[in-house]
């Protein structure tokens, strides 16, 4: 069975208070997803969310920043905030 | 964190591939015009236990079935119904899980049935070349990024185009491990593969554009443009000097 959501992937949510809002997808544990998006979720406060209930938002990759987030290391909730807004940019140019 | 496998667990996995590879090929035998994909689901689902097995799928993630069978523009996770009725000239990819003694194999192939136009036995044939592409190099230290180079330039190469929005995946006790797999990428780059790492390679090729819709059921995935899509995957081993592919 092919993996569809994937660490450093941008996804939207489909359930919950935050439907609609994108985020970065920092790790995946089994069928949980750890998410950011710099601003409602910030770095040190992730979102837990079933895979279920995310969509791939974006064939882009934001991996290594994901990383860097998983592993402790500083990362600014601006940063984060400005890559998820500027990929969501991209693809309403398309 | 990716973890490498011993002989003794590898040796579980055999079991397991040899397993999910019978089911497929049950499947391959019984196949036909006017069944529906709820019937393939059942041979799988009958078989699998018979051999005192469980169907990984079942219950992954809330999916309802033992198998995925994907008709032509889907490309995976096709949930089987009784009102998909297979018909002449279509091409089903089906995709299973097994578990036995706690150990997954997790393979697909896709099927052609009746009179397939000679752009779906095209579609078929090069994805599955695209795997054995993708294996032919592999060994203990080859970086992962060979993997998505080689399936991609081959696919390309032939006028199709790669899947993007799903990859492969480790696997072992669990469907889905680190590390993801893609079928796209750079020659030499990602991380190095290890002897005794198990992955699931598994290339979804699309005759038309690479992007994919994901349709609202949650599960079924559809290529954009609605042109066919071919999957064949295999749960492979890595070894000092090669591959040893489990589910073959």
């Amino acid at each position: 069975m092919a993996k569809v959501i994937c660490q450093g992937d941008l996804v939207k949510s489909l359930a919950g208070r935050d439907g609609g809002e994108t985020f970065l997808v920092v790790k995946i544990d089994g069928k949980f997803a750890y998410l950011t998006d710099g601003k409602i979720r910030k770095v040190k406060s992730l979102k837990k969310k079933n895979v279920k209930h995310l969509k791939k938002f974006s064939n882009a990759s934001l991996i290594e920043l994901a990383k860097k987030i998983e592993r402790g290391l500083p990362t600014g909730n601006k940063r984060v905030y400005l890559a998820v807004r500027t990929e969501k940019e991209k693809i309403q140019e398309d | 964190m990716i973890t490498v496998k011993s002989e003794a667990e590898i040796a579980l996995m055999r079991e397991s591939g040899k397993l999910t590879k019978e089911v497929l090929d049950l499947i391959g035998r019984e196949i036909r015009v006017g069944m529906t994909t709820k019937d393939l689901d059942k041979i799988a689902y009958d078989f699998i236990k018979s051999c005192g097995a469980y169907p990984s799928f079942l219950g992954y993630s809330g999916y309802p079935a033992s198998i995925c069978a994907s008709i032509d523009d889907t490309v995976v996770h096709g949930i089987p119904s009784d009102d998909i009725v297979i018909r002449d000239g279509q091409i089903v990819s089906i995709d299973v899980g097994v578990v036995y003694n706690g150990w997954q194999g997790d393979a697909a192939r896709t099927f052609m049935v009746g009179n397939v136009s000679e752009e779906k036995r095209k579609l078929v044939k090069v994805t599955e070349e695209c795997f054995f592409k993708a294996v032919e190099s592999l060994r203990d230290g080859t970086p992962l990024g060979n993997i998505g180079y080689n399936v991609q330039s081959h696919a390309e190469a032939n006028g199709f185009s790669v899947v993007r929005a799903l990859v492969g995946h480790g696997i072992g006790k669990n469907m889905h491990e680190d590390p993801s797999v893609p079928n796209y990428g750079k020659k030499g780059t990602g991380i190095r593969l290890k002897k005794g790492m198990t992955i699931a390679i598994e290339p979804m090729i699309n005759a038309g554009t690479y992007q994919v819709e994901f349709m609202p059921d949650g599960w079924t995935v559809k290529t954009k443009d609605r042109k066919p899509s071919a999957h064949y995957e295999n749960t492979v081993a890595i070894t000092e000097n090669g591959v040893e592919i489990l589910t073959l």
